[in-house]
């Protein structure tokens, strides 16, 4: 079974792959995908091709992680948040973050999983996605900042 | 020397190549493929030092990519970049000749670490 990966194992890997230090503390609400805080999901799958776990970004962390990957100016990030719209090159290139996010679910006693699918902000998540994101259960929801970007907020969510 | 670096996401491909540099690897000439179809055939072209691959790519992957080239002979310097680390890959991708696998996220001191061996000649 896939388990909740260790807070400082998120830390470092956005710290490893964005280059930058990156503060996580735990966010007070979990991370979900509304009309009002649209967020990126990306969709984790098993060899078996079934659901292993589930990332929720907002905006605000695929927008800025999105743009540290790859150093696009931080105005940048700020102005897709604001535009509640997130370009083509920044949801590429978060994109690439979740692909490598992977690694911290891949560890020797859970089973394999790999980036399926990621939906954009304003895409809405198919509903058996959703309703999976809405579960308090199994679930770690953090607060990132991301230095010389700023903050978003990051949801990790595991099948029953 | 020539590196060719194979990784379908563009941003990747730029962080490689900048890792690289960063690594003190600066006399290095960059060509890049998006797929291991477009690299085994660019690697016939340019017969690079060295090829950097990912391991999870569209049309061909670098697993398959690899299988491909020594199938056909050719025995270029290879090693993956990929965030599959796992000791099952790590074992697969010696097993088929891949010289090293570097997982995402890397950084400059494991590039140097690693390639020192194969790019020493081009700091």
């Amino acid at each position: 079974m896939t388990i909740l990966p260790a807070p400082k194992r998120i830390r470092d890997v956005f710290a490893d792959l964005l280059g930058r230090d990156v503060e996580l503390t735990n966010a007070p609400e979990p991370v979900v995908p509304t009309l009002l805080q649209p967020c990126a999901v990306a969709v984790y799958v098993t060899d078996r091709v079934q659901t292993g776990a589930l990332v929720c970004a907002d905006l605000g962390l695929a927008a800025r992680a999105g743009a540290a990957l790859a150093l696009i100016p931080p105005a940048r990030a700020d102005a897709a948040v604001e535009d509640r719209m997130l370009p083509h090159n920044l949801l590429e290139n978060f994109h690439e973050v979740v692909n490598v996010f992977a690694g911290v679910f891949n560890v020797p006693t859970a089973p394999h999983v790999k980036l399926y699918a990621v939906h954009a902000p304003d895409q809405f998540p198919p509903r058996d996605v959703v309703a999976m994101l809405r579960r308090l259960t199994r679930r770690a929801d953090y607060s990132l900042y991301i230095d010389g970007y700023g903050h978003g907020r990051l949801g990790v969510v595991l099948p029953m | 020397m020539i590196v060719l670096v194979v990784d379908d996401s563009r941003v990747m491909r730029m962080i490689v190549a900048r890792t690289l540099r960063q690594a003190g690897f600066e006399g290095l000439s960059i060509r890049e493929a998006s797929d291991g179809r477009e690299a085994f055939d660019a690697i016939a072209t340019e017969q690079p030092d060295l090829v950097l691959s990912d391991w999870n790519m569209p049309t061909m992957t670098g697993i398959d990519l690899l299988g491909a080239l020594r199938r056909s002979g050719n025995e270029v310097p290879f090693g993956f970049v990929t965030s599959e680390g796992s000791k099952e890959m790590r074992q697969r991708a010696e097993a088929a000749g891949a010289l090293f696998l570097i997982a995402k996220p890397f950084n400059e001191d494991t590039f140097r670490h690693v390639l020192m061996p194969v790019l020493g000649a081009a700091r």
